[in-house]
């Protein structure tokens, strides 16, 4: 190893935010969800296109339409950006059904589906099939370090996506559970948990033509965040909603040496409103 | 051409495949045309009384204690803990890291990426199998690569990435742009994966499988007219990846170059791959692209080809899509007739035959190739080995909804 390691100050991997959204919904509102219809100008779902999908998937597919919807940069042509999804257990429910099936049925009862649907990559690769993205897909994660390293992994993507598809962007969806749903040895849930999604859009850009004034995220090594508050590499996702949908500066910490620091968007008052109205339903 | 220091090289390797341990070992079985499959009985979850798979025979591999805590148990972690931190350790002292002996700020430029694409099912799968009911009341942990990356001594970022079938081989990737982007100085990169009788029920149910049930060393025939699917594999295959002025002055060995990458989508379908090889082709030429080479520079396609109807025939027109008329001269072999296909740490484990055909100028066949579809016409190596010099070799991994990798691997300068 080099006595001396350069430091990661010198990263070139910098974004700008053109738009997040944050979604949430109940377990139990899924079956519904799941049905629904997904589209936003020319951009939508084909029919079913939901039908074996995990809840992660549903609500990460919520959570991008929503921020296709509040993208600065209008018709633009996504049909060469990238997808990274950041999930958090995604699977359990079907996994716990798949366990029962195959204790009960044997490898007939096993669905097919378990694997395209409810695997890592799954989020991601939905919202590329879905809405017709040919850049990179693929899931990050898994565990509960998954929001930072979705963060990590987008920054770091985003030179090499500059370089090859210079007006390509990245849609990082993060999703997750606030509770992990509890269920019986039948499969069926003894509690109502919230999912959550956040998507981010973002843009790459050349360190030297970063407008830090702008909603940006970047790379910071462990010198530079100490100024700031931070968050743990663990921190839930709810705690980025939250901060996101007040518009707040984030810090959170990707490793012993670096951070990613984030200036999200102002939300706007319709939004805020918005959001404050999805909250006041939670409460209730 | 790339300068030579900006170069990402690979100084460690790691491995346990049903091709043996050691790249020596694995780089014979290629070499062989030796096939890693056979019928095993995984118990009363099977659908079959036998499945065709390839399996990792033993992880019982002398590892250094000065990379690996001593408070790891192997006996008491799962095959899949067994199969990320075996080849880890490997891979790192292959590499001539003793992560014990790293000063703080050493540890903290040792990045670690890993792919997965499926730990979470695998976990709470193998603790139902046990009797446990985790998967009903599921528990919040780091995933695996954090904790290994505990066990390991490596204390720079780490992160988990999936991309089906082409996972590690989006690992290697990401960790090139790692270490392209100053974020580290070293980066432990690669995949792995484990059988298990969800996993097999879940691709037999798809008709993903072979069903052949005579010679089971027969039953992966990639880009054979007879090909019905194909036999899952498991193990770990895990790199250190350096930039060359870095590995240059640690005087370390370099088995070759990861020089370029490619990544593309087919945003066709979730399990399908797109008949249209356009966004295939794409990730090749990118790849090629950032490697600053020509389709003519390439003496080897080590190729995705699963033995699967749809994906090989789709493979084999991305490359003679890609590689335009210079497609006709390069072989092309598909390792997967040997090793069973890995799944998650397939990308990982053809990247090293990659390496196989650069270190030994040796092409590795595609065994059981008996009658060529006309589908997939390539220039193939079929049954046995060819010597031939190899500088530069591209490989292909594809995954479930619509992932394409390529990544270029070149002789060390």
């Amino acid at each position: 190893m080099n006595q001396a390691p350069s430091l990661p100050a010198n990263l070139s991997a910098h974004c700008q935010i053109d738009s997040c959204a944050t979604v949430s919904a109940h377990l139990s509102e899924f079956p519904t969800l799941a049905r629904e219809k997904y589209a936003h100008g020319s951009y939508s779902l084909p029919t079913r296109f939901l039908r074996h999908a995990d809840e992660q998937t549903v609500i990460g597919v919520r959570s991008l339409l929503k921020a296709m919807a509040s993208d600065t940069q209008k018709n633009t042509d996504i049909s060469n950006d990238a997808v990274i999804a950041a999930t958090c257990l995604a699977g359990q429910p079907a996994a716990a059904r798949t366990m029962i099936g195959l204790r009960d049925k044997g490898p007939v009862g096993v669905t097919p589906h378990i694997v395209p649907q409810c695997s890592l990559h799954s989020v991601a690769s939905a919202a590329s099939v879905g809405f017709g993205m040919h850049g990179p897909n693929f899931g990050v994660g898994g565990g509960t370090h998954c929001v930072s390293e979705g963060l990590l992994l987008s920054v770091t993507l985003a030179p090499m996506l500059a370089t090859t598809s210079p007006t390509s962007r990245i849609w990082l969806i993060c999703t997750g559970w606030d509770q992990q749903p509890s269920l019986g040895t039948n499969g069926e849930a003894t509690n109502d948990p919230l999912c959550r999604g956040l998507t981010l859009l973002l843009r790459p850009t050349l360190a030297h033509s970063v407008d830090t004034m702008c909603p940006h995220i970047h790379v910071v090594s462990q010198q530079d965040f100490h100024s700031h508050s931070h968050h743990p590499i663990d921190t839930p996702l709810r705690q980025f909603c939250e901060r996101f949908e007040n518009g707040d500066f984030t810090t959170v910490a990707v490793s012993n040496s670096c951070a990613i620091e984030i200036l999200p968007p102002i939300p706007s008052q319709d939004a805020r409103r918005s959001n404050e109205t999805v909250a006041q339903k939670e409460a209730a | 051409m790339v300068s030579i220091s900006s170069q990402i090289v690979i100084t460690g390797i790691g491995a346990v495949t049903p091709l043996g341990n050691s790249f020596d070992a694995i780089g014979d079985a290629l070499q062989a045309g030796q096939s890693g499959i056979d019928f095993y009985d995984f118990g009363t979850f099977s659908r079959q009384q036998e499945h065709a798979a390839a399996r990792v025979q033993s992880v019982d591999v002398e590892t250094d204690d000065n990379i690996i805590s001593s408070s790891w148990c192997i006996e008491k972690s799962s095959r899949l803990e067994q199969f990320t931190v075996v080849p880890s350790a490997l891979a790192l002292a292959d590499a001539g890291i003793q992560t014990s002996s790293c000063t703080v700020d050493q540890k903290n430029r040792i990045g670690y990426i890993a792919g997965i694409g499926a730990e979470q099912l695998k976990d709470w799968e193998h603790d139902f199998l046990d009797g446990g009911l985790d998967v009903f009341h599921a528990k919040r942990q780091p995933s695996l690569v954090h904790r290994a990356a505990q066990i390991l001594g490596i204390h720079g970022p780490a992160a988990t990435v999936a991309a089906a079938c082409a996972s590690s081989g989006y690992a290697l990737a990401l960790g090139k742009t790692w270490l392209e982007t100053g974020l580290v100085d070293a980066c432990v990169v690669g995949g792995c994966d484990v059988l298990s009788p969800t996993a097999l029920a879940a691709f037999h149910n798809l008709r993903a499988l072979s069903r052949r049930e005579d010679d089971p060393k027969k039953a992966s025939r990639p880009f054979d007219q007879d090909r019905d699917g194909f036999v899952m594999g498991e193990g770990g295959v895990f790199f250190v990846l350096e930039r060359y002025d870095s590995a240059f002055s640690r005087q370390s060995k370099i088995y070759g170059a990861l020089a370029g990458i490619g990544m593309s989508s087919d945003a066709s379908h979730m399990v399908t791959p797109c008949s249209d090889p356009v966004q295939a082709s794409r990730a090749i030429t990118e790849a090629l692209a950032d490697a600053r080479l020509s389709p003519q520079d390439v003496n080897y396609v080590n190729a995705h080809a699963a033995s699967t109807s749809v994906g090989d025939a789709a493979e084999a027109g991305a490359i003679r899509d890609a590689f335009g008329s210079v497609a006709e001269s390069i072989p092309v072999s598909s390792t997967k007739s040997m090793s069973g296909h890995l799944i998650s740490a397939a990308a990982a484990f053809e990247a090293l035959a990659c390496l196989v055909a650069i270190q030994r100028n040796i092409i590795p066949p595609t065994i059981n190739l008996d009658n060529p579809d006309e589908d997939c016409l390539l220039r193939h190596v079929p049954h046995q080995s060819i010597s031939l010099p190899v500088h530069i070799t591209a490989s292909n991994s594809f995954g479930f909804g619509g992932s394409n990798l390529c990544l270029i691997l070149k002789e060390a300068a």
